[in-house]
């Protein structure tokens, strides 16, 4: 944990390329991700499903499959290594203490069989010269911290006797038990009934301040997105197709997709009348459409989006977009 | 006359006990009553662990409640003889969350729309294929898709069949059991859609469970929120919204995160976890996480008592 | 669906799986094993040198000639040729394999998805037959049936069937339980679908594959059970040479005439095998359906 600025890059990816190699052909699921996360912010990546963003958080954690996922290029940057090329005992040592990861679902993320402070402590000790006795003793800090009533007695407890949220604060617990630099939180509330969402992503952004971490903040859900991040990237068939400060995603959206997903969220139109619905479906990955992967749904796609995949480019500071044909009005 | 009038149900759930000791209940739902218009579409709120899918589930007698009387088109469903309810079933269908269970792998998708004219031996085979065809269009598929299994199409598109299939038996009511919570915000809206405009070509009429407020306000007329079991409140659309009074409800529209940044929200303050439905606590369930319990609260459990068209289950709420 | 879910469960997908290395071995043995089963006991009649019962008392104890005689694995005791009786053995083998192996299957697949799906009265009654069958030895069984009712092929297949109902039975009744409680069994209820409709559109062919594989290690029981029956003498009656019987004919004659048990017990041995391997290929084959690449989640 350290107090230098805020707002220096913790984590860089630049030009990621990752696939799938599968016995129906290779799965592009990741081609050509930018982005940083600066300490002390959140970065958002949103999209549907299989655009790529667990995706991403698994190749920053090397944890893809063995058998199938392979990065091709890019780098990523972290704590001056590039972690595509770090050896596994590397990774050994970043994961868990430097660079922490939370899932969608707690109940699968928890060892069933183990107690909920044996797990924290195992975390403690894995990466640092503490005693059992010293590491049980932080587990329980750890375990008020993140705001569970009776941490002393909740420790020795089983993941089934916890509820959902309080499997979650658990997880968040062990993932910042060694002070990390950076957390990779992948749909953390997804899962959880929405009064208790609430009151877990006001706890991560709290610990944030905290720890002055960086967080890489996984969602599909533009709420979410609106009200925890500091900056967004959107994600479409294994590219960014835009990048901004949150706010300014939300004032002037210009990608088409980016439009399309905030008209269709349901709440902001007249009750009971048709969405501006995004049409059609996600192409396959296996065979994704020439030049602009968006392009097959787009209602302003034009002779160029077919042939040239566009590149993320600065439109106005501080605001990048894959598109040839950015949409500026209201 | 109402199209569904549920009155006063309740399932309980058995669960282990041994000789040594009595069975515990898990009371699904309590006291439930509400009712349909048709052509209406009601809502109903809820998170996991309220009850709204048993009680979708209860309302078609897909399962059977422990006590209480639904009445269907004036018919009461519970007592129907077992022949009676089967073309009794043809009015009211039920489209379920996950659409990767909803239909049998093995089959392709024109038999899995058509099994319903099977069933009820509607029109000629020609004809039935000639409506498979139809619907398939009407829900916005290809009737080449007649051929393909289940596999070989995305969530959204199998909601799509789903629908087809129960629409092929003409039903006017139609449950849609979190119909869309399992797809992505886009495919959402497409289905959102779909069920407005065949609400209107066909005058359906639904009952919407979603946890999802946004959702539920966007194609509700009126709307019920439960709490383990029991209804709380129930609105018009509007006034829930607007006017909610059961804190419960209130708790829920302040923790709805608005996608816009930068906007004040007021918590409602809401302590602590719910209950496990096995342990509720006595009088008002929602006492222990509610901001504004009186002592009251622990005694008397509140019935929903209506002021005009907006009923509420709480003690507070008659102050 | 994830991209990884829906890369491990594709059709096609499957199929691919099929070319891995160690899957392609068992599958292409077992497959040439069984094949060869069945085109050596349907052709009996046709391939076999000599009559598999032409005793000729001239030509007893003539060790395999291999390619340089007219016995080529020799002839036994009574002069009777090896390999026509291997060959007509095969036929047997074959008959009661496919017998036992379809006739239990219909029955337990049948009694097990009704179990299962129905539940109640109807299920604890055949649960109950299930333990109480379950409970007997399986060979004194067909021994104490065989013995009241009196020897024959139909009496060696109704009592091997009889025993070997059960594991399909208990396999079906585990997957009805299951499927009963998927979305599209209560979408077919509430389409006003009777319980015999569900039970035959939507249960059973979801958990025909599974029966198949049991069925593989059916066959793979039913050659071993009858080739026990016959050592004991309680098979298909003499006339009929079968693999079980021809052992137990070599009993007396081990040290002297090696080739007489070999034989027989090698087919034996193969053709389980093969059988079983078949059986083995195609669970791998099928079960990868659920969690076979360990990631779930979406991407």
């Amino acid at each position: 944990m350290t107090t230098s600025d805020l707002g220096t890059p913790v984590l860089s990816v630049r030009d990621l390329r990752m696939s799938f190699f599968t016995s129906d052909g290779e799965v592009r699921a990741l081609d050509g991700v930018d982005f940083d996360i600066a300490k002390g912010r959140t970065l958002g990546l949103v999209g549907e499903s299989g655009c790529g963003k667990s995706a991403t958080a698994l190749s920053i954690m090397k944890l893809l499959p063995a058998h199938s996922g392979r990065i091709k290029s890019g780098e990523i940057l972290f704590a001056d290594k590039d972690l595509v090329h770090a050896s596994p005992k590397e990774m050994l040592t970043l994961r868990g203490k430097r660079i922490s990861m939370i899932f969608q679902d707690p109940m699968t993320s928890l060892n069933p069989v183990t107690k909920v402070g044996a797990q924290i402590v195992e975390n403690i000790q894995l990466h640092e010269n503490i005693g059992k006795r010293d590491a049980h003793g932080r587990a329980i800090e750890l375990l008020g911290l993140v705001g569970i009533p009776t941490p002393q007695v909740r420790a020795g407890q089983y993941p089934f006797e916890l509820s959902g949220g309080m499997r979650q604060r658990v997880m968040i617990a062990m993932a910042l038990s060694c002070g990390p630099d950076l957390l990779l939180a992948d749909e953390p509330t997804t899962a959880l009934d929405v009064t208790i969402q609430a009151q877990i992503l006001d706890l991560m952004v709290s610990l944030q301040k905290r720890l002055s971490m960086g967080i890489l903040l996984i969602t599909h859900d533009l709420g979410v997105v609106a009200n925890y991040t500091d900056q967004v990237a959107v994600m479409y068939g294994g590219k960014i197709v835009e990048r901004t400060e949150t706010k300014r995603l939300f004032e002037r959206p210009t990608h088409p997709y980016t439009r399309g997903l905030l008209a269709s969220i349901p709440g902001r139109q007249e009750p009971k009348s048709l969405i501006a619905a995004v049409p059609g479906t996600v192409p396959s990955a296996l065979n994704w459409p020439s030049g602009c992967r968006f392009r097959t749904r787009c209602a302003h796609a034009s002779v160029e989006c077919e042939t040239v995949d566009p590149p993320l480019q600065e439109i106005e500071p501080g605001h990048l977009v894959a598109c040839f044909r950015p949409q500026w009005e209201r | 006359m109402s199209l569904l009038e549920v009155h006063d149900l309740t399932k309980n759930f058995p669960l282990g006990g041994s000789w040594f000791s009595k069975p515990t209940v898990l009371q699904a739902i309590r006291s439930v009553s509400l009712s349909i218009e048709a052509g209406e579409t009601l809502g109903l709120v809820g998170e996991s662990g309220c009850g709204k899918s048993t009680l979708a589930r209860c309302v078609l007698k897909l399962q059977e409640p422990t006590s209480g009387r639904i009445t269907f088109d004036g018919r009461d469903i519970l007592s129907l003889p077992e022949d009676e309810l089967r073309l009794a079933r043809r009015d009211m269908q039920i489209v379920f969350q996950d659409p990767y269970s909803s239909l049998n792998p093995r089959r392709r998708v024109g038999d899995i729309v058509r099994e319903g004219l099977d069933i009820h031996q509607i029109g000629t085979p020609n004809e039935r294929r000639e409506r498979v065809a139809q619907l398939l269009r009407e829900v916005g598929l290809k009737t080449s898709h007649m051929n393909s299994y289940p596999h070989e199409f995305s969530g959204g598109q199998r909601q799509r069949i789903v629908i087809a299939r129960a629409l092929a038996v003409g039903p006017k009511f139609i449950v849609a059991d979190e119909a869309v919570s399992a797809l992505d915000v886009s495919i959402q809206a497409q289905i959102l859609n779909l069920f407005l405009e065949l609400q209107r070509g066909m005058n359906l009429t639904y009952l919407f469970i979603s946890h999802n407020l946004h959702v539920v306000r966007h194609v509700s007329d009126r709307v019920a929120v439960m709490y383990l079991g029991r209804i709380v409140e129930l609105a018009s659309a509007e006034e829930i919204y607007s006017n909610p009074k059961h804190p419960y409800t209130q708790a829920l529209l302040s923790a709805i995160l608005p996608p816009e940044p930068g906007q004040a929200r007021s918590h409602a303050t809401l302590a602590g976890d719910m209950h496990s439905p096995l342990e509720v606590p006595m009088g008002c369930f929602y006492r222990t996480r509610c901001p504004v319990a009186m002592k009251e609260c622990a005694s008397e459990d509140p019935a929903l008592r209506f002021a005009g068209s907006h009923g509420v289950a709480c003690l507070r709420a008659d102050q | 669906m994830s991209i990884t879910e829906a890369v491990s469960t594709t059709r096609s997908s499957q199929i691919k799986r099929m070319v891995s290395p160690f899957l392609r071995t068992k599958i292409l043995f077992g497959g040439v094993v069984v094949t060869a089963l069945f085109v050596i006991g349907l052709l009996a009649p046709f391939i076999s040198p000599f009559d598999p019962n032409r005793q000729d008392l001239d030509a007893t104890m003539i060790q395999p000639q291999w390619l340089w005689g007219k016995h080529l694995l020799g002839t036994d005791q009574l002069g009777r040729d090896v390999l026509s009786r291997i060959f007509h053995g095969a036929r047997i083998s074959l008959v009661i394999a496919v017998a036992v192996a379809v006739l239990s299957g219909l029955i337990g697949t049948t009694l097990g998805a009704i179990s299962g799906y129905r539940s109640g009265r109807m299920d604890l009654l055949i649960q109950k037959s299930v333990e109480v069958m379950w409970a007997f030895p399986p060979l004194l069984f067909a021994i104490t049936l065989i013995a009241f009712l009196g020897q024959s092929l139909h009496i060696l297949i109704l009592a091997l069937v009889l025993q070997r109902w059960i594991p399909f039975c208990r396999v079906a009744r585990a997957q009805a339980l299951t499927l009963r409680s998927r979305d599209f069994v209560a979408a077919a209820t509430a389409l006003g679908a009777t319980h015999t409709r569900i039970l035959c559109s939507h249960i059973i062919p979801n958990l025909i594959q599974t029966s198949f594989v049991v069925g593989t290690f059916a066959m793979a029981t039913a050659i071993i059970s009858e080739a026990s029956l016959s050592f004991l003498g309680l098979g298909v009656p003499r006339e009929i040479p079968t693999w079980g019987s021809m052992l137990s004919d070599s009993r007396a004659h081990i040290s002297t005439a090696w080739w007489l048990p070999l034989f027989p017990g090698l087919f034996i041995l193969v053709t389980v095998l093969g059988i079983n391997l078949l059986g083995d290929g195609l669970r791998d084959v099928l079960d990868p359906k659920l969690n076979r690449s360990g990631t779930r989640g979406s991407l």
